[in-house]
């Protein structure tokens, strides 16, 4: 897809594709078009050139409201409707849609009690009396009501402080109902990208500059720019990327006299591992690691990293 | 004196012609009210979809609002006439105003956010403005509402001056007959009224988000049905209508005089002096009371029907001057005299032609009457001090407060000021006591019956003659109000009743007794 605001082009020949059930993200900074090809996808936007499928099916198409009524989106600012209550909000699309009252009814109870909003408690309360995760939830709940195959996610947790930023992103992360959607998610924010991302396209410009799984950022980035982008949080990110089972046969065991009491699962991170190692008198003595399998190695700190180093030149 | 009476008699006495102009009142405030938003709303939608026309659309509203409503009234007499039209037409102007602004702001005011969110979850263009647009404007589109409201019911008290009736019947005819009683009979039920719409529609504002539907069909069904309810019996049943303007509707020697003189009972309304004459020639009115005098009974081809059994006093025209202005600058009396007997029915019923048929110029027609009395001089220095001479809104008077400024400006030292405009006796001569002015040309029938109230007995005994009443009213306003009659111009404005030329004499009616006669037999 391709748009330009006033001559100036916004999105240049953007194109990807998100596998079913699967949460992409589209990470970026201010101005890089990544909102804007987000809201191509349901038509928010229309594109000057391009095209968007949606299970093998034109779907610019049909009248834009059939769109985004199959089409679920949270917005960046929530947006909910002030007048409404929280159950008339979580209605709406489903009330569009012309459901019967009892099927509503039942859907807006079944996703309050998932979202952690007590119906008794919240039903009938205003948005303007939430807290601003609690006006999150209802804006998700919002964009699920209908159960939309697709759900598109504008800068989801921006509008909230850090703490229940990270909270809210947790809970959202352990959804079932998110579970088993196709979902294309904005962000600018990288460690949010990492934590929700099955895959994320980095953005800059208008332009894709490079898309692919987590590890696949880290450890590949052809282009300078990436690199750039992730800063400081490149080597967190790292250590973050992948499981100890993935380098877990590069790992050398080493002589077990010195050894110590710790010991680790290899489906944590490396940075787990350091994080743990921080805390206690460790001194460089061997540990244990068990790994998936149920299979032991005595090791130590240095040898991990060996192998993980090992491991990342390898994915080069 | 009939002043005695307190305002609660009134009240108790008038109390069921009050509601029914309370209820007129109400209908054009309201019929005007409902238009208004049927038109202003989708107006300030309209606008606040298409940014580059509202500065526009706003600027035009407002002008709308900035043209005096008694012009914008006059403006209209040409295309609509007179009666309940015009006035809701003028009325529904001056609503729209704040109407399209409140629905324009409020409109623009939802939150994109929100509007976003609407549209990104599906709802159509429609389902945007009923489900969210609307509602969350409601209640910056109902104070604009409110606020006409208000301004409706202030306005609509000028519909008296076009016969649509209303609360300023009341109000214009006590200002003009100097009846204070009369004057509150209609402001406090307007003032009351102002205070019910305002209190009312501010409970509509604070009414919660979800009641609108609700409030939104039931107000205009239920508004719609009292002003129809009300609007039925206006124009049912006129056999010949007469329109008569406030002074003459209250007035002793007016309308109440024929009524006990000729027994005349007959469908009147109360128009503005200024609108009566358009009504008549328009057909709308049959019969008016007026001045004899007047340029536009030439004009308008009226006739006037004979006074056979005497209802209406003599009017001779004279200059009333404040005594202490007499003392310090005694040569203005001599100089004021210098008219006396010196314009004669014909030549005033003439002047006043030129004026009103012809559309020459006050000054210009002044000028030439002092030319043709050898009675026109240059002006002096001016230095001698100012003289202000007032003058009531018609013709005659604009026409003779022109002829005693140049008559000053060339015969004296003094330097004329002329405040035109004082609306009626009462206005004038208040501002005469008051010193605000030095001088004004009074009728002596007026001199009598508005501003001295005399007794039964009295009335009768004054009413003899022209000299009688003439010496009355100079005595009398001598010594209660230090004012002075100087000597008579020559011709008599009596009060007449007129009728189309055509009319008048296709129904055989030469006199006001043909007239009731007439009334009486249908």
């Amino acid at each position: 897809m391709s748009k330009s605001f006033k001559g100036k082009p916004v999105v240049s020949d953007v194109s990807f594709e998100v596998h079913q059930d699967e949460t992409m993200v589209l990470l970026g900074t201010s101005g890089s078009g990544k909102t804007t090809t987000l809201k191509m996808i349901n038509g928010l936007i229309s594109p000057d050139q391009g095209r968007v499928f949606i299970d093998g099916k034109d779907a610019l198409a049909q009248p834009p409201e059939m769109l985004r009524r199959q089409v679920g989106f949270v917005l960046q600012n929530m947006g909910l409707f002030p007048h409404y209550t929280v159950e008339e909000n979580i209605s709406v699309v489903p009330s569009l849609l012309k459901w019967d009252k009892k099927r509503i009814n039942g859907r807006v109870r079944e996703l309050m009690e998932k979202l952690q909003l007590p119906y008794h408690d919240y039903a009938s309360v205003y948005p303007s009396h939430l807290s601003g995760g609690q006006q999150q939830r209802v804006g998700l709940a919002r964009a699920l009501a209908a159960n939309p195959p697709v759900l598109l996610m504008d800068e989801p947790f921006s509008a909230l402080d850090p703490i229940t930023r990270k909270n809210i992103r947790r809970e959202f992360r352990e959804l079932d109902e998110l579970r088993n959607k196709t979902i294309v998610m904005v962000t600018h924010d990288v460690q949010e990208a990492f934590d929700m991302a099955d895959r994320i396209c980095l953005m800059s410009e208008g332009k894709i500059i490079q898309s692919g799984s987590a590890s696949e950022i880290v450890f590949r980035n052809q282009q300078g720019f990436v690199s750039q982008f992730l800063g400081d949080q490149q080597l967190i990110l790292e250590l973050k990327a992948v499981t100890i089972n993935a380098y877990w046969d590069a790992i050398e065991t080493v002589d077990q006299t010195t050894q110590s009491e710790l010991k680790f699962n290899a489906s944590q991170h490396l940075f787990d591992i350091l994080q743990s190692l921080i805390d206690v008198p460790y001194q460089g003595e061997a540990f244990t690691i068990v790994h998936t399998s149920g299979e032991k190695k005595i090791t130590s700190f240095s040898a991990l990293m060996q192998a993980f180093r090992a491991f990342k030149s390898n994915y080069r | 004196m009939e002043q005695s009476q307190t305002l609660g008699q009134f009240f108790l006495q008038q109390g069921g012609k009050i509601l029914e102009q309370t209820v007129t009142h109400l209908e054009l405030t309201f019929i005007s009210l409902i238009i208004s938003i049927v038109v202003a709303v989708p107006l300030g939608i309209l606008i606040a979809r298409k940014q580059k026309v509202a500065g526009v659309v706003l600027g035009f509203v407002g002008v709308l609002q900035t043209i005096p409503s008694i012009a914008l009234l006059g403006f209209l007499i040409p295309f609509l006439g007179i009666g309940m039209l015009p006035a809701i037409v003028v009325l529904f102007m001056y609503a729209l105003l704040p109407i399209v602004r409140n629905t324009y702001t409020g409109i623009t005011q939802v939150d994109r956010s929100v509007l976003e969110a609407a549209t990104a979850i599906g709802m159509s263009q429609s389902q945007r403005l009923w489900k969210v647009e609307l509602p969350l404007a409601f209640p910056v589109i109902m104070s604009g509402i409110r606020t006409a409201a208000v301004i409706n019911v202030g306005v609509a008290t000028l519909a008296a001056f076009i016969a649509a009736g209303g609360l300023g019947e009341f109000i214009f005819a006590g200002i003009a007959l100097n009846n204070s009683n009369m004057i509150l009979a209609g402001a406090i039920p307007a003032a009351v009224l102002a205070i019910i719409l305002d209190h009312l529609f501010a409970l509509f504002r604070g009414i919660s988000i979800r009641s609108i539907k609700a409030v939104s069909i039931v107000v205009p069904v239920f508004l719609l049905a009292a002003a129809w309810i009300n609007f039925a019996p206006f124009g049912a049943g006129k056999e010949m209508l007469a329109g008569f303007e406030p002074e003459f509707m209250g007035r002793q020697d007016g309308y109440p005089g024929l009524k006990k003189v000729y027994g005349l009972d007959m469908n009147t309304v109360m128009i503005h002096d200024a609108m009566m004459y358009k009504g008549i020639d328009d057909g709308k009115l049959d019969v008016i009371g007026g001045y004899s005098t007047d340029g536009r009974v030439k004009a308008y081809n009226l006739v006037i029907l004979e006074d056979d059994q005497h209802n209406f006093p003599p009017y001779h025209a004279a200059p009333v001057v404040r005594m202490d202005f007499l003392k310090s600058h005694p040569e203005v009396e001599e100089v004021l005299n210098l008219l006396a007997g010196k314009i004669t029915d014909s030549v005033m019923i003439a002047m006043n032609y030129k004026v009103d048929h012809l559309k020459q110029s006050p000054e210009q027609v002044a000028k030439e009457f002092l030319l043709q009395h050898g009675l026109w001089r240059e002006p002096q220095s001016g230095k001698g001090g100012v003289f202000r001479i007032g003058s009531k809104v018609f013709t005659e008077q604009y026409t003779l407060a022109s002829i005693y400024s140049m008559l000053i400006a060339g015969h004296t030292q003094l330097k004329p000021v002329t405040s035109t405009g004082l609306g009626g006796t009462k206005i004038c001569f208040d501002a005469l006591l008051n010193n605000q002015i030095d001088f004004y040309v009074e009728y002596t029938g007026t001199g009598l019956l508005v501003i001295l109230h005399p007794d039964e007995q009295t009335l009768k005994r004054v009413l003899l003659s022209a000299d009688s009443v003439y010496n009355y009213v100079q005595q009398e306003f001598q010594s209660q109000y230090n004012l002075k009659w100087t000597q008579p111009l020559g011709f008599n404005n009596s009060y007449a009743l007129m009728m189309r030329k055509e009319e008048a004499e296709s129904l055989g009616i030469t006199t006001i007794s043909q007239l009731s006669d007439y009334l009486k037999n249908d």
